[in-house]
């Protein structure tokens, strides 16, 4: 495999991460009022 | 020495590059999640914000361009569940109902929406009617915690925050520096929104490779306002203590004295018709059903007068009384209407709707073609 298909993967995957994070990460939910 | 100097700068640049990259990537899948946010909320008509409905404001897809053809729905949760757009839109053809109701919402909210909408938005954003549905903690702005809606803009608008304690108050234009901390702050509830939209777009996905995929609730519950709730949230003598514990709002609800807020509601609701009048937005007000347990509760000539008030404010406005409408096996708790009832609810406001609707032939002024 090629330096750059190495590096664009490995972007790949990183982003990936930082999605899942992203979406799911979310430590604490900031609720003023959670609606009925 | 240089060379160790050398390689110390190489790491560094090393570092930082690293630190840009991830940076880089955050900002990247930010943006690909809100368009994909973007996308579920303006072309599959999808509501993401189901958890803090009152954040629905700040997205700009809601709005901008869409209100030819919308009829608004406004009011509190009771309205919510009771006054469904897929079954209204089938007896009003031509208007896209969309329903805008609020938890614990009330009719000063319903007013801060409305300014929100034109000024933030624009005139394509005003739709064409308006259907609130009320019930009298709506209208008494009976509260036992501040405004949500109130307190959203304040921390979390990118175009207002709301000042004074008029009736309603008043929407004040953000600084530049105000506006950059807001939108900061709202990012990180997006998720939230972003998890909701995937789901509304996997969702519509599979129902168009399976169809019978969509009598699947989770293919299309998430992204849309209403809970649909089936069943009994708890027995009939827990409903019924409920409703008499003191410190919930509905003793305040059952004593409010209407005379003694006459100025105020009829303030409010000539603000409301002085709007529709200004956007020549067709206005229909219903009055939600009730429990009876609830309907003995009220003081003697308290609910008389409210109805009466609110019918003498809003002159020749579309009414519709349906308080007495559904049984009480037909809620699902003190106050919220089971799904198989709130089909007939909206049904009965799809008739009225289109009994009174004005001759569709005729364009709405001042609307571009």
């Amino acid at each position: 495999m090629t330096d750059t298909r190495r590096i664009a993967l490995k972007l790949l995957w990183m982003a990936a991460l930082i999605g899942m994070l992203v979406l799911f990460g979310q430590v604490r939910h900031v609720f003023i009022y959670q609606a009925f | 020495m240089s060379s160790s100097i050398r390689r110390s700068d190489n790491g560094l640049r090393s570092r930082l590059a690293v630190v840009a990259c991830v940076g880089a990537l955050l900002v990247s899948v930010h943006l690909v999640l809100e368009g994909a946010a973007r996308f579920a909320e303006r072309r599959l008509g999808a509501f993401l914000w189901k958890q803090q409905d009152y954040l629905r404001l700040f997205s700009a897809e809601n709005y901008v361009g869409k209100g030819a053809g919308r009829l608004l729905i406004y009011g509190p949760s009771e309205s919510r569940e009771g006054l469904l757009p897929e079954e209204i839109e089938r007896a009003v053809p031509g208007f896209k109902p969309y329903q805008h109701s609020q938890s614990i919402g009330t009719l000063e909210d319903g007013l801060l929406v409305l300014e929100y909408i034109e000024r933030a938005y624009g005139r394509s954003a005003i739709p064409d009617a308006l259907l609130l549905g009320i019930t009298t903690r709506f209208i008494g702005d009976i509260r036992v915690q501040p405004s949500p809606l109130q307190q959203g803009i304040n921390l979390y608008s990118p175009h207002f925050r709301v000042e004074g304690d008029g009736h309603p108050p008043a929407l004040v234009d953000r600084s530049r520096f105000e506006l950059v901390g807001a939108r900061f702050a709202l990012l990180g509830l997006q998720p939230d929104r972003y998890r909701r939209g995937i789901l509304a777009i996997a969702g519509r996905a599979a129902t168009q490779v399976v169809p019978t995929l969509s009598a699947q609730r989770w293919t299309w519950e998430p992204a849309v306002p209403a809970k649909y709730l089936m069943g009994k949230w708890n027995t009939e003598a827990a409903t019924k203590k409920w409703l008499t514990t003191p410190g919930n709002f509905w003793d305040k609800v059952h004593a409010w004295d209407p005379e003694r807020d006459r100025e105020r509601v009829t303030h409010e609701l000539r603000l409301l018709l002085d709007y529709t009048a200004r956007h020549h937005v067709q206005l229909y007000v219903v009055n939600m059903p009730e429990l009876s347990w609830n309907r003995d509760l009220y003081l003697p000539g308290r609910y008389e007068s409210y109805l009466s008030l609110v019918k003498e404010a809003l002159g020749t406005t579309p009414f519709l009384d349906l308080r007495t409408f559904l049984a009480n096996a037909d809620f699902w708790d003190d106050a919220h209407p089971v799904w198989p009832a709130g089909i007939r609810v909206s049904r009965r406001v799809g008739e009225f709707i289109a009994e009174h609707r004005p001759d569709r032939t005729t364009p709405t002024p001042g609307r571009n073609p």
